[in-house]
């Protein structure tokens, strides 16, 4: 500090002398005498000295707000992360909550308005490597006795990261198999209601309690690999959807495997099998002799940008399943199996709005054993609009040709379907 | 068959920790240190600071879609390339990603750390080399179209909108810079 001052006490100093130098030379009666100089400038010394305190003060007061400043900013980011930015909660931030929904109306013969689905996501992440993830769902708005709809969980697990490319996971999860099965948030997929290959063949949503070990092989294959509870079909003559347990005092007698594979090596494009057995789809109680089941399903996904704006996509999927059982093949159903074809036009209008037109042709057939024709083959033609990436109305038309024609019901279907 | 899958239950419930620790070992994610390091080419010093000023609010609010977000981004900085460290939320997930950006454009997008439950496979090549040599255009969008992760549209999502809010952020850093680009 005292370095900082000597050019101006040397200023001081040669004025001082200039000046008397000039008193000396041109003596005036108004000039101060050399020892009221000397007062001066020790007055001016001592002003400096107070200011250079003063500077001293206020730079430590700076370096004290900007660390106060940091610090506050600090909390605030804590507080937005944990309010908003990462939907995250809970007293260690690392809760999320999500959900989706989806309102429809069936016209035709159905002519119904059905709040179908309200579903609640919770997560919690316990570490960088432990997780955990829940799904609650309220189907049909109305549960209880006599009610048309239903309270289920529909999934609730943890997982495990082994290494960066191998996890596990344990607990009730959805099977590895078909497109919808796993990700079928409404502004996911095209069509009012999902596809009904899916829902009747594979079935979707499909859960069971199990293990999973899922990983990457390399770059563009990845594996599923999911030891879990299996169907149950006692009384329902080995219909395939209505085997679902849900996971609710399920009878386990006999455990099913399910493995898939994928391949993702161009963007945009998927390409996954899946394979199943289990040893007794009735779990060896029931009214129905034993079945031994497999399942075989291959799927492919495209959406592939054409320009900046358009997008072409393509969804196709065959799946079968094949019951080792003599009732079985006297009901027919010891094959049951189904396709679609779905191809796709995707046009982003702006920032948030999108427009999207495919066409659907769809055959299953859960009684194909046999010679009757039992098959359904449906054809559905529809627009999608997102008003929000997570938004989307939904209208399109469904033509049904069914072996049995009395079950036909060619409608218009609205939807309205939201996530977050 | 049921006496099988509970011992290969229990036997995954006893072996996972062993088994994470070990993998843990062998093959852990990429530290954001270290990433920074990598891309700098030295260990990082202290990061810059952005602040998201009432200028920023909105296009930050356009690009993320939310209306909360931090206060401030930090960054590393060498010359004309800069390393951002970002967190955006896929499914329901916030994915870590590390971008480093030059000149302007993208030349690095790294995911560092994924939680999400499906679609890790935007860390792979095929998906994440999408964004090399990627700018902003005018309207804040990204230079060139980029094709998503099918079943994982989400997270693919997730990262546009880390790739565009680095090179924003980039680009309000360079005005700085030049004065002469300022509004």
């Amino acid at each position: 500090m005292t370095y900082k001052n000597t050019p101006l006490i040397l200023s001081l100093a040669f004025a001082l002398s200039a000046s008397t130098a000039l008193a000396q030379t041109t003596p005036s009666a108004n000039m101060p005498t050399q020892a009221e100089m000397w007062q001066m400038i020790l007055q001016q010394q001592a002003q400096i000295k107070k200011l250079e305190t003063l500077i001293g003060i206020t730079t430590e007061k700076v370096a004290e707000t900007e660390k106060k400043v940091e610090a506050t900013g600090e909390i605030l980011d804590q507080v937005a992360l944990s309010g908003g930015m990462d939907s995250s909660h809970g007293s260690s931030g690392a809760t999320t909550v999500g959900g989706y929904a989806e309102l429809h109306y069936n016209g035709g013969k159905k002519d119904q308005i059905d709040q179908h689905r309200f579903v609640i996501f919770l997560g919690h992440e316990f570490s960088d490597k432990i997780r955990f993830y829940s799904e609650l769902e309220v189907e049909h708005a109305i549960s209880g006795d006599g009610e048309v709809g239903a309270v289920e969980m529909e999934q609730a697990f943890m997982e495990f990261d082994l290494t960066e490319r191998t996890r596990a996971s344990v607990g009730m999860q959805l099977v590895p198999v078909g497109i919808i099965n796993e990700t079928h948030e409404p502004a996911t997929f095209y069509g009012v209601e999902r596809n009904k290959v899916e829902n009747n063949i594979i079935p979707t949503t499909w859960r069971e309690a199990g293990v999973m070990l899922s990983g990457n092989l390399n770059d563009s294959f990845s594996y599923d690999v999911m030891m879990h509870s299996g169907l149950d079909t006692t009384g329902y003559g080995y219909k395939i959807r209505k085997g679902r347990q849900q996971v609710g005092n399920a009878p386990w007698k006999n455990t099913a495997v399910t493995t898939r594979v994928k391949w993702h090596g161009l963007p945009g494009v998927k390409i996954a099998a899946s394979f199943q057995y289990q040893d007794d789809i009735t779990q060896s109680g029931g009214l129905d002799e034993k079945a031994t089941a497999t399942l075989f399903e291959i799927n492919t996904e495209i959406n592939r940008a054409v320009s900046e704006n358009t997008s072409f996509g393509l969804r196709a999927l065959y799946a079968q399943w094949n019951v080792q059982s003599d009732a079985a093949r006297l009901l027919g159903r010891n094959i049951q199996r189904g396709w679609y074809v779905e191809p796709s036009y995707k046009i982003t209008l702006d920032e948030n709005n999108a427009i999207g037109f495919f066409a659907r042709y769809s055959l299953w057939d859960n009684e194909a054993g046999d010679n009757i024709d039992s098959s359904f083959r449906q054809t559905t033609i529809g627009i999608s609009y997102w008003p929000h990436e997570n938004v989307i109305l939904k209208l399109d038309y469904q033509i049904d040709n069914f072996a049995n024609s009395l079950q036909e019901d060619n409608r218009v279907n609205l939807g309205l379907g939201l996530q977050f | 068959m049921r006496r099988l899958f509970i011992s290969m239950f229990f036997m995954v419930l006893f072996l996972l920790p062993a088994i994470a620790k070990a993998g843990a070992m062998e093959e852990s994610y990429l530290k954001a240190t270290d990433y920074i390091a990598a891309a700098l080419g030295a260990r990082p010093d202290k990061p810059g600071i952005i602040w998201v000023t009432r200028d920023l609010k909105p296009q930050i609010t356009r690009i993320l879609r939310k209306k909360i977000f931090p206060l401030r981004y930090r960054y590393y900085r060498q010359g004309n390339r800069t390393v951002w460290i970002l967190n955006v939320v896929g499914r329901t997930m916030p994915i870590t990603t590390g971008i480093t950006i030059e000149d302007g454009r993208i030349i690095d997008l790294t995911v560092l750390t994924f939680r999400e439950g499906r679609g890790s496979e935007i860390r792979f090549p095929a998906f994440k080399n999408q964004f090399n040599d990627m700018a902003l255009t005018k309207k804040l969008r990204l230079s060139k179209p980029v094709n998503g992760i099918s079943g994982a549209t989400m997270s693919s999502n997730a990262m546009k909108k880390a790739s565009r809010l680095a090179l924003y952020l980039n680009s309000k850093l360079m005005e700085k810079d030049d004065p002469s680009k300022e509004k």
